[in-house]
């Protein structure tokens, strides 16, 4: 299929789309929503427990900035009007289950993960929400309170030391993979999960900080940026190419260990050679009248391997670095 | 709908190193202020163990850790806030951030983080601690090589044809010395932000970062005939066809080494953001400029040469190794999310980046005398100025979702991603040597040119979802990819994936989903025509991340809520990838116009046979349930277990190899006729069971326990065409019949195996008073067929191995704090 068709065509749906969108969506004329008249004060009558007096201490409590709930509808500017709520409070005190807040962020029975989303939207849209619409988190029906903690003096899904566990309880591949031979010191708390994703969307494959991979690594691993003299093309497509960012049996993260991954382009010639256990020691192997490989085909199944001539795999700066060994 | 335990569940599978991390994250759900002050005790001594902490010595380490936090009153009318954390402060992994602003006015931050990486602490190297290649102790006696051809090398064989256990020169191995490599960054910055308006804001950043150290590496010296390795010849007397006892068909060595590190890495970032409830945009620019402060590594050569021309003492020469380039670039982005309708809303994102590179080029040999002649000298050189290198990419990005009705909601999106390596293609001559006789230079001279790599992506999405019925969404999604990518050649490939989903609440406590992808790329390429290439060398095959390729995947998860205290969840996923699918580029006879007519048939039957090699196929596979049990309000526990395996198949064409390459590039062989199964097969196989439990117990009011143990098992196996018989043509490519043959053997597996057990308790014998208290045990066991190769690094004649020992290790760690709550 033709780019231009495909852009054409998503134009065109996309014109189709709005008319529809307009047509059906029709808005409501904003109903008089009954917010309480003592705002949290009524709240706060019953909900004096712990978890307030925490939420209290955050920043979404805080009254003197007009943007916060606190300073708008307090609790209902989050969980929606309820007056039914508010009516049926009494119910609790006789033992028995009162009518839900109009949104309900969890507890047995959560509104949708579209309805507790939007309630965060409605201040939390800009900056690295601007493409939450389209993240693989929304794909999902992911909700905000999924992740964040708000009724806490700190989130802790924003500390390093506790966000990699967060993303764990969905993630169970990467969090097996932190446990690997070699990873990215995630669970000694260095790197954490946003350093390179940015879970509330991105314009970029697998919700990227950056909008490609090999940027990601750059930020850290500026000396691989280049572009150099000789290029070793896997390395400027992608650093995926080789590596697995989360956690390898490998070294260095290589997602097969040398020479094989060499040899899953380089099948041919010089590095074409079955390198099997008759490189290993003893190197007098003698088999129909003959001796052994020399021992430097040994040095492939070194740690080293390839690289023990072919060093500068990512790329060289040197005139005389043809076979990236200078 | 089943709402995951999120957070305790999270909290309770931590496993963090002792000694103060785990004990600060211990309690990060309440925050409040507090310092903890106290020690630890390590058993043993361990780089593997403090990598990523400095604990890498057994004995006694510091504690220390802060969490204020604080605000003005929720209802006092003022927004101040402040903050300030610090962790490890014992610890080479020290980090330090502190804030403070006025909410919805303007705000500041600070940082500081440490991160070692302890490598190798037994890392073999020649070269002294300098940096610079100069060699420790003095340099090798090289009038011993010329003067007793015997004193190169020992043998153990005595069999003519091949020796192959040699030792590195005895004069070179007492050269070597021990050394630990390790590197630290060190990395500050800070924050703003400032809130101009009710619609605008600004923000920016700044961070630098200091890397410092050493690490492994190895540098390759080559190109000259050297006198020391006689690989394949007898030294005490029996000489064969091409070989004799005063030279050696060597003509390359291998001494690893410990790389400098001394970089400097910064970024500056300045951003302008717009939100309002329908219109939201960010504009951003950014520059990140990288320093190497060392140009290269400027290794003496130990090897001593035939005609040894050196300048340095005892006739050695030296390398010019170059170290990783100085690079900087600019970086403006823009992103735009507009609410077109209450049930539309579009997006649009673009980016521009403008990466640089102009170090100065190392150069070809630092061996002041190589023998080249002037002429020769400016044949070999290259605008040593530097490489001017640049590289521009342009990101472009519209994708709308929208909600025409309410139970369908349809996303779509089109990036252009393009990547274009602006830099001039060089030529230059090039001679893969440090020092050679002036007799031959001229011809080892080839013409070299650097390929700048440019590529350029399109991608179309489109998603369309429909809720069945309440709780239950199905939905289905297309998208296509096209990659133009030219690197002195051009290669294109067209990608169609469909895909569907389903993801339901089956019941008030069950909810699952289900997903299938089906991808096919197809792969094309334009031929590189190189005469010199084509007759000795076959290089055609289109790399496996470029090829035609098919995948499939399967992912499904599941969770259900048995009871108000046990919740259940299971997840998998599969990924099957097949490469290669035929391309029909170049058939004998068949026409097609790629496929070069110039070549012969027997060639184009080379190239057409070189298809499909590489990577075949792969595919992956992960399982695994989790559990979370709470049973009472004191006690609540985790449990998860993860399977995962990758699977990975090659097949090679296998290579004959003519050890007497001193003769023509017509040497290497790809003796397709004279075996019958001119493949041989790679398939590895990577299996990991991760196991994790972690309990929490509030014993009592004031005491408080937290247990965590996890354990990963990783076995990779290797079947390396396992009984298949390989061939070899020892010294002469003219042989009828291959004069070596030997059966391929099986690989031993590497596995390794991480136990970690971690014991804490915190005794509050005060409202803001308490002690911690800790134990972790921490096993690490590997096994892996590179520390069989020789430990010494002294058993090749022509290289110098790192020599590392296992990294295995066990080691208690057992510590204590006093917490202070304020």
């Amino acid at each position: 299929m033709h780019i231009k068709t495909m852009v054409t065509g998503l134009a065109a749906g996309l014109a189709l789309l709005f008319c529809a969108g307009a047509w059906a969506s029709e808005t409501p004329a904003a109903a008089t929503a009954a917010y309480a008249a003592k705002g949290e004060q009524t709240c706060l009558k019953c909900h004096d427990d712990e978890k307030m007096a925490s939420f209290l201490k955050g920043q979404h409590a805080v009254k003197g900035d007009s943007r916060t709930p606190f300073a708008n509808h307090g609790c209902e500017s989050c969980h929606g009007a309820s007056p039914e709520h508010i009516a049926s409070a009494n119910k609790a005190k006789k033992g028995e289950k009162p009518v839900a807040p109009a949104v309900v962020f969890n507890g047995e029975h959560p509104s949708s993960a579209e309805a507790r989303t939007e309630v965060c939207l409605t201040c939390h849209q800009g900056r690295s929400r601007i493409n939450w619409t389209l993240s693989e988190h929304s794909n999902n029906d992911v909700a905000c309170n999924n992740c964040h903690t708000v009724h806490e003096i700190k989130d802790p899904v924003l500390s390093k030391a506790t966000q990699p566990e967060k993303c764990f309880t969905c993630h169970a591949e990467q969090r097996a993979q932190s446990f690997q031979y070699s990873h990215h010191p995630i669970r000694e708390g260095k790197v954490v999960c946003s350093d390179c994703h940015t879970p509330h969307g991105s314009p970029a494959e697998k919700q990227l900080k950056e909008w490609n991979e090999n940027q990601v690594c750059y930020n850290c691993h500026a000396d691989k940026r280049g572009p150099f003299l000789i290029n070793h093309e896997p390395v400027r497509e992608s650093c995926m190419n080789c590596h697995t960012p989360h956690g390898s049996n490998q070294p260095r993260l290589l997602t097969e260990r040398m020479p094989f991954l060499c040899q899953n382009c380089h099948d041919q010639g010089h590095p074409a050679t079955p390198f099997s256990g008759r490189q290993l020691p003893p190197m007098n192997q003698a088999v129909s009248g003959a001796t052994a490989l020399p021992s430097d085909y040994a040095l492939t199944h070194s740690l080293q391997s390839c690289m023990s001539c072919h060093s500068e795999i990512h790329g060289s700066n040197s005139p005389a670095g043809l076979n990236l060994t200078r | 709908m089943i709402v995951r335990k999120t957070l305790r569940a999270v909290l309770l599978t931590s496993s963090c190193l002792l000694p103060v991390a785990a004990f600060a994250a211990e309690d990060a759900v309440s925050l409040d202020n507090q310092i903890d002050v106290g020690a630890t005790y390590q058993s043993k001594n361990s780089f593997r163990a403090g990598r990523y902490t400095g604990a890498v010595d057994h004995g006694g380490y510091s504690i220390g850790d802060f969490s204020i936090l604080g605000r003005d009153a929720w209802d006092s009318g003022n927004t101040r806030y402040w903050e300030a954390t610090g962790a490890n402060l014992g610890l080479e992994s020290r980090s330090f951030s502190a804030r403070y602003g006025n909410l919805g006015k303007w705000g500041v931050s600070v940082f500081y983080d440490g991160i070692p990486y302890y490598d190798s602490e037994s890392f073999h190297t020649i070269y002294d601690s300098s940096g610079k290649g100069a060699i420790a102790g003095g340099v090798p006696n090289t009038a011993l090589f010329t003067s007793d051809p015997n004193y190169r090398v020992s043998t153990t064989g005595t069999t003519a044809g091949l020796n192959n256990a040699y030792t590195l020169a005895p004069d070179i191995a007492g050269l070597v010395n021990t050394v630990g490599t390790k590197t630290k960054r060190d990395k500050v910055g800070g924050t703003f932000k400032y809130q101009i308006d009710e619609v605008w804001s600004a923000e920016g950043g700044i961070t630098h970062e200091h890397k410092e150290g050493t690490r492994e590496n190895a540098l390759m010296f080559g190109g000259a005939t050297h006198l020391n390795t006689l690989r394949y010849c007898n030294p005490t007397g029996t000489t064969l066809t091409g070989c004799s006892n005063a030279t050696s068909s060597s003509t390359a060595d291998s001494l690893s080494f410990a790389q400098p590190v001394n970089y400097d890495n910064e970024r500056y970032d300045a951003r302008l953001l717009y939100t309002t409830p329908r219109l939201q945009g960010e504009l951003s620019y950014s520059f990140m400029n990288f320093t190497n402060n060392n140009l290269s590594f400027n290794g003496v050569d130990p090897f001593p040469y035939v005609g040894q021309i050196g300048t340095l003492p005892n006739g050695l020469v030296q390398a010019a190794y170059s170290l990783p380039p100085s690079s900087s670039e600019h970086q403006i982005r823009g992103s735009v999310g507009y609410n077109l309708l209450p049930s539309t809303r579009i997006n649009a994102n673009v980016a521009y980046e403008y990466l640089m590179q102009n170090d100065a080029l190392a150069p070809s040999s630092n061996n002041a005398a190589p023998g080249y002649t002037a002429a020769e000298q400016a044949q070999l050189a290259m605008n040593p100025g530097g490489l001017n290198g640049k590289q521009q990419n342009i990101f472009a990005q519209v994708g709308f979702h929208s909600k025409p009705i309410a139970k369908l909601d349809v996303k779509g999106s089109f990036t252009y991603d393009d990547r274009d390596d602006k830099t001039r293609v060089n030529s230059w001559n090039f001679a893969a040597r440090d020092a050679t006789s002036p007799a031959t230079a001229t011809t080892l001279l080839t013409t070299a040119n650097n390929n700048p790599l440019s590529f350029t992506t399109a991608t179309g999405k489109l998603d369309a979802g429909y809720q069945l019925w309440h709780g239950t969404k199905f939905t289905v999604g297309y998208q296509y990819q096209q990659k133009d990518a030219s690197s002195g050649y051009y290669r294109q490939s067209s990608e169609n994936a469909f895909s569907a989903k389903l993801k339901s609440e089956i019941t008030n406590d069950l909810e699952g989903a289900l997903s299938y992808k089906h991808a096919m790329r197809y792969a094309s390429s334009a031929w590189f025509v190189n005469t010199a290439e084509a007759s000795s060398n076959v290089n055609s095959t289109i790399p496996y991340f470029q090829s035609g390729r098919v995948r499939d995947e399967v992912k499904g998860d599941m969770n259900w809520e048995a009871t108000h205290a046990l919740t259940l969840g299971w997840n998998g996923k599969f990924t099957s990838d097949h490469y290669h699918l035929p391309v029909n580029w170049c058939t004998p006879g068949g026409g097609q116009t790629v496929c070069p007519s110039s070549l012969s048939p027997a060639t184009q039957a080379l190239y057409q046979l070189a298809q499909g090699t590489g990577l075949s196929n792969s595919h992956d596979i992960i399982v695994g349930p989790d559990v979370n049990f709470t049973p009472t309000k004191d006690i609540s526990a985790h449990l998860f277990y993860s399977y995962q395996k990758i699977f990975r198949d090659t097949k090679d064409v296998s290579a004959l190899w003519n050890l007497a390459s001193s003769a023509t590039t017509n040497a290497r062989n790809l003796a397709f006729g004279t075996s019958s199964t001119p493949y041989f097969q790679n398939q590895l196989t990577d299996e990991t069971h991760t196991v994790g439990a972690s309990g929490t117990w509030q014993a009592s009011p004031k005491l408080k326990f937290t247990g965590t143990y996890n354990f990963s098992y990783g076995d990779t196996t290797f079947n390396v065409s396992d009984g298949m018989a390989q061939a070899y043509f020892l010294f002469s490519p003219t042989l009828a019949t291959p004069n070596l043959n030997y059966s391929i053997v099986a690989l031993p597996d590497v596995k390794s195996q991480l136990h970690t057990l971690t014991l804490q308790g915190e005794y509050a014998f005060k409202p803001n008073m308490s002690v911690l208290f800790g134990y972790q045990y921490e096993r690490f066991i590997y096994s892996d067929m590179a520390y069989t190769i020789p430990v010494t690094g002294y058993d090749f004649g022509n290289a110098l191995t790192p020599g590392q020992v296992n990294p295995s290790y066990s080691v208690h760690m057992v510590g204590g704090s006093f917490r202070v709550k304020f």
